[in-house]
């Protein structure tokens, strides 16, 4: 069963188009990551999934449910973590578990409360006075207290000191392996959730640009160095080059749908003396795929 | 809900404490500086502090949480944005009903009786203030515009609000000029704030953007259309079904040249009025010569007078601001040919209009140690003005004798004082010299015509009274005209020096029973000149009764309802020769006749109104 569907999903402020013909699913269980560069629409997305804003096209269903719709009742399976959203500032941890306690049929204080010490969170100071990663490990201890059937969280560990990476990424690890919750994590931090993520996703100009499972990254998406006998002057044009570097007779291409059927064919044209392709990390994939047309400029 | 009440509780408590804090210090300070009346205390409270921090409450309620980055949280509960807005809106109502109950206790101990109480005690201004105003009203008002404008980007709460204040002057403002239903306009003002807050918070996603203020602006455009609407429909329906069987007529007056006929109608209904919220007066003005009908001003007229010298139309409306119980009143002459109104005075009443078109009118000031003033004043043509007399602490009624050049006045009160002659000239005041007139007589009734040099007033002594006729020179010189009967009622001016009177007669069946003998009336012809009374020539016997008669403007026609040959005519006869000019059937035995014009006459019967010209024998209704 999927978590998550999208179909065609639009979104738009005013007259600029944000997101454009979004789609995709997402399976119970399953931890992925939202890529993208700043202004790609991360957050957008993760808002109008959790019902804060409006679809202008397309379907979404959260969970069976439409957010546009049946947003409270969805709400009390689903778990949001933005990162501009703050806490009431006057408010302590206990004093907020208690106020959010009654919208939750399925709040869990013992988890709460196991949270907030596992999390170091200090019991009797008010959010105005705590540090911003206490702040962001008090919102997803809250976020975790209900017991969601799927995470939404949006940059989870922006402008967090590494231990409080730690020890936030340690806490979804653990709520994964505990309750086998789905969980949809937008990040400019590739490398910090590229272990946890079992599948990516990259948003840029308004689109998905990439849509594939960790395992499957490092076979759909490969490097190519290519030696040819003569030196060229133009990258050959294809919709699969995410990349493109030219140095005399030597050409370093980035693949998506990579196959040696498929770089045949793209070499038909060209005298090849040697052709080595070789692995990227998640970051490598992101720059590529959110850098694509500097680079191919 | 309850959880989001909880939680403005804790984040508002503070607040509250400041607030009811506030109004004890205000107290205290009141009676520190000795000020401490009922008045100043309820105005200070109910009227200043706590609408001021409901107004700076409701416009921030949400506008902090977008500012302080809490609303998306907030929003996203699981919680429906209506839901949400609601809990928001409640927390704003109890904490209302929490500042207004302190701040009564706080009024209690300070020794408030819950009373109506005066706005403004030290000023003129002494207008009364009803609870339900300020306690239901007015809170209502600022908690829903506040609401909707705590919506917006910031800035424009704060912006918002202080608009709000200035619509609030302007509404009072506009409430004076219209005499607004207060109560409508409290819950359409309030309706629609409540509108315009609900749509915001309800469309604008995580209100981050500027949107809001075109929502805003939507939204507001669309309560006004709809509260202009629901007015135009009370007022249609206030128009299409008045109290037709209580609507009567209680003034009237026709113009010199008879083309305009004054009416000033009374109804009491008020069910569906979304102008006034008492009975309506309109002043309804009717040309007899096409039957074209305007209403001239609101519903709230008190008084009309229309000019003999030109087309001048004098009319006092009353007016008052929402919430207040006492009304003011405001003197405007409408010129009836370019369709222009001046307002001439304010708490004014017109009383006289002069042949030369200057105009007699009364004013009432209310002085600080609350007492009043009577002031009768004089205006030209020109526009200068002047005051003649004043009365201290009474109001009185003001008689002129524009053609003696002397006003008079019956000061009323108990007892009755002594009517004084006011020359307009110099205005030196005089006591009327009453000879017959014992000191401790009881005047209950003063009565006028004026003629060339002299004055006819007609006062009645006794209970039960008896009224007599007297003339008086402009020195104030009275002399009673002995030679008219007791209870001789004059009608109309016929020229220089005569008129027409009605003589009361006996009935022959029962000659003793005063009841018949009032019914029954003979138009005579009094001189006042030569001090004799003569019958009307060719209107005798065998007349048997007459109700309504008059003389015409011009002098020449005697028109009047009698029951002749077992029928009621409507009969009218040349007064120099008793030439018969006209004699038309009438099935009601109703009608009053007046003049109308020079020589037309205006027929009467309960409020329908007729146009009669005695030569062609034609009866025209008139409305």
């Amino acid at each position: 069963m999927n978590a998550l569907s999208l179909t065609h999903l639009g979104i738009s402020y005013g007259s600029r188009r944000v997101l454009n013909d979004i789609s995709f699913d997402i399976p119970s269980g399953q931890v992925v990551g939202l890529l993208g560069r700043n202004g790609t629409g991360k957050t957008t997305l993760l808002r109008s999934l959790f019902g804060l804003i409006p679809i202008d096209a397309g379907t979404v269903s959260v969970l069976g449910r439409d957010p546009a719709r049946e947003a409270p009742a969805m709400r009390l399976t689903v778990g949001f973590m933005s990162e501009n959203c703050h806490l009431y500032r006057w408010m302590t941890g206990p004093q907020l578990g208690a106020f959010l306690a009654p919208f939750y049929p399925a709040w869990n204080a013992q988890a709460f409360a196991d949270d907030c010490r596992r999390l170091e969170l200090p019991a009797d100071q008010p959010v105005g006075r705590m540090s911003k990663g206490t702040q962001r490990k008090l919102m997803l201890a809250l976020t975790l207290a209900p017991a969601p059937e799927l995470l939404l969280l949006d940059e989870p560990l922006a402008g967090l000191d590494p231990v409080a990476r730690d020890q936030i990424r340690d806490t979804i690890i653990g709520t994964l392996a505990d309750r086998g919750t789905t969980i949809l994590l937008s990040s400019q931090e590739v490398d910090e959730i590229a272990p946890i993520c079992d599948r990516v996703l990259i948003l840029g100009s308004s689109r998905l640009l990439l849509d594939a499972g960790r395992d499957e990254l490092a076979q759909r998406i490969r490097r190519v160095f290519v030696t040819l006998e003569n030196p060229v002057g133009a990258v050959p044009a294809h919709p699969n080059i995410l990349s493109a570097a030219i140095m005399g007779s030597q050409l370093e291409l980035v693949l998506r749908e990579f196959s040696d059927e498929a770089l045949q064919a793209l070499l038909a044209n060209y005298k090849v003396r040697d052709v080595r392709t070789e692995g990227l990390s998640l970051r490598e994939i992101f720059i590529a795929c959110a850098g694509r047309k500097e680079v191919a400029s | 809900m309850n959880a989001i009440l909880w939680k403005e509780y804790l984040e508002h408590r503070l607040h509250f404490v400041l607030i009811v804090a506030m109004g004890a210090v205000s107290a205290l300070a009141l009676a520190w500086f000795r000020q401490l009346d009922q008045d100043t205390l309820t105005t200070l409270l109910f009227l200043f502090e706590a609408p001021l921090f409901l107004l700076l409450l409701s416009t921030h309620v949400v506008s902090n949480e977008v500012e302080t980055g809490s609303f998306p949280f907030l929003i996203g509960l699981p919680r429906s944005r209506t839901a949400i807005w609601a809990a928001k809106l409640v927390f704003l109502v109890l904490f209302a009903a929490a500042v207004y109950g302190a701040y009564l206790v706080i009024a209690l101990l300070a020794g408030y009786l819950p009373s109506p109480f005066r706005l403004f005690p030290s000023e003129y201004d002494m207008r009364l203030i009803s609870p339900a105003f300020l306690l239901a009203g007015f809170p209502a008002a600022i908690i829903a515009c506040g609401f909707a404008a705590s919506m917006l980007p910031t800035g424009f709460p704060s912006l918002l609000g202080m608009a709000f204040l200035c619509a609030v002057a302007l509404c009072i403002w506009s409430g004076a000029h219209l005499y607004l239903n207060f109560a409508l306009v409290i819950c359409l003002l309030s309706v629609s704030g409540l509108g315009v807050s609900w749509l915001v918070f309800k469309r604008c996603g995580l209100m981050d953007g500027w949107n809001r203020l075109g929502w805003a602006a939507l939204g507001w455009g669309i309560a006004l259309s709809c509260s202009l609407g629901i007015w135009a429909g009370f007022d249609a329906l206030a128009e299409r079904f008045p109290n037709q069987t209580s609507d009567y007529t209680w003034h009237f007056q026709t113009s010199a040249d008879g083309k305009y006929l004054a009416l000033v109608r009374e109804s009491p209904s008020t069910a569906w009025d979304p102008i006034q919220n008492k009975q309506a007066s309109r002043l309804i003005l009717f040309d007899t010569t096409t039957g074209r009908q305007t209403q001239v001003g609101n519903r709230q007229i008190s008084f009309s007078l229309l000019s003999p010298s030109g087309p001048k139309l004098y009319r006092e409306t009353l007016y008052r601001w929402p919430g207040l119980f006492t009304e003011t009143s405001r003197l405007i002459e409408l010129d009836l040919e370019t369709g222009r109104e001046a307002i001439i005075d304010t708490d004014a009443t017109p009383e006289h209009t002069a042949s030369d078109g200057t105009l007699l009118y009364s004013r009432q000031i209310r002085l600080p140690n609350g007492k009043g003033v009577t002031e009768f004043c004089v205006r030209t043509p020109q526009g200068t003005q002047k005051v003649l007399h004043a009365m201290l602490d009474t109001r009185g009624n003001g008689i002129w004798f524009p053609d003696a050049g002397a006003l008079m006045l019956e000061p009323l009160g108990s007892p009755i004082g002594v009517p004084l002659l006011v020359s307009i000239a110099d205005g030196t005041t005089s006591p009327l010299r009453i000879p017959a007139l014992e000191r401790d007589a009881r005047l209950s009734f003063l009565g006028l015509e004026d003629f060339p040099g002299f004055a006819v007033a007609q006062i009645s002594v006794g209970s039960p009274s008896h009224q007599f006729t007297w003339t008086f020179d402009a020195d104030g010189n009275a002399t009673e005209a002995a030679w008219l009967p007791p209870d001789t009622v004059i009608k109309s001016r016929i020229d220089a020096h005569r008129a027409l009177v009605l003589i009361p007669e006996a009935d022959p069946d029962s000659p003793s029973d005063p009841l018949l003998a009032s019914n029954r009336w003979k138009p005579c012809i009094a001189d006042f000149q030569a001090a004799t009374l003569s019958d009307v020539p060719g209107w005798s016997s065998p007349l048997d009764r007459t109700w309504g008669a008059s003389a015409s403007r011009d002098g020449k026609l005697l028109c009047g309802m009698v029951f002749e040959n077992g029928q009621n005519v409507l009969k009218t006869v040349e007064l120099a020769t008793g030439r018969e000019v006209s004699t038309v059937p009438r099935s009601s035995w109703q009608d009053e006749v007046h003049p109308l014009g020079p020589s037309a006459f205006l027929l009467r019967g309960g409020s329908a109104f007729s146009r009669f010209d005695p030569a062609e024998r034609r009866i025209t209704p008139i409305n």
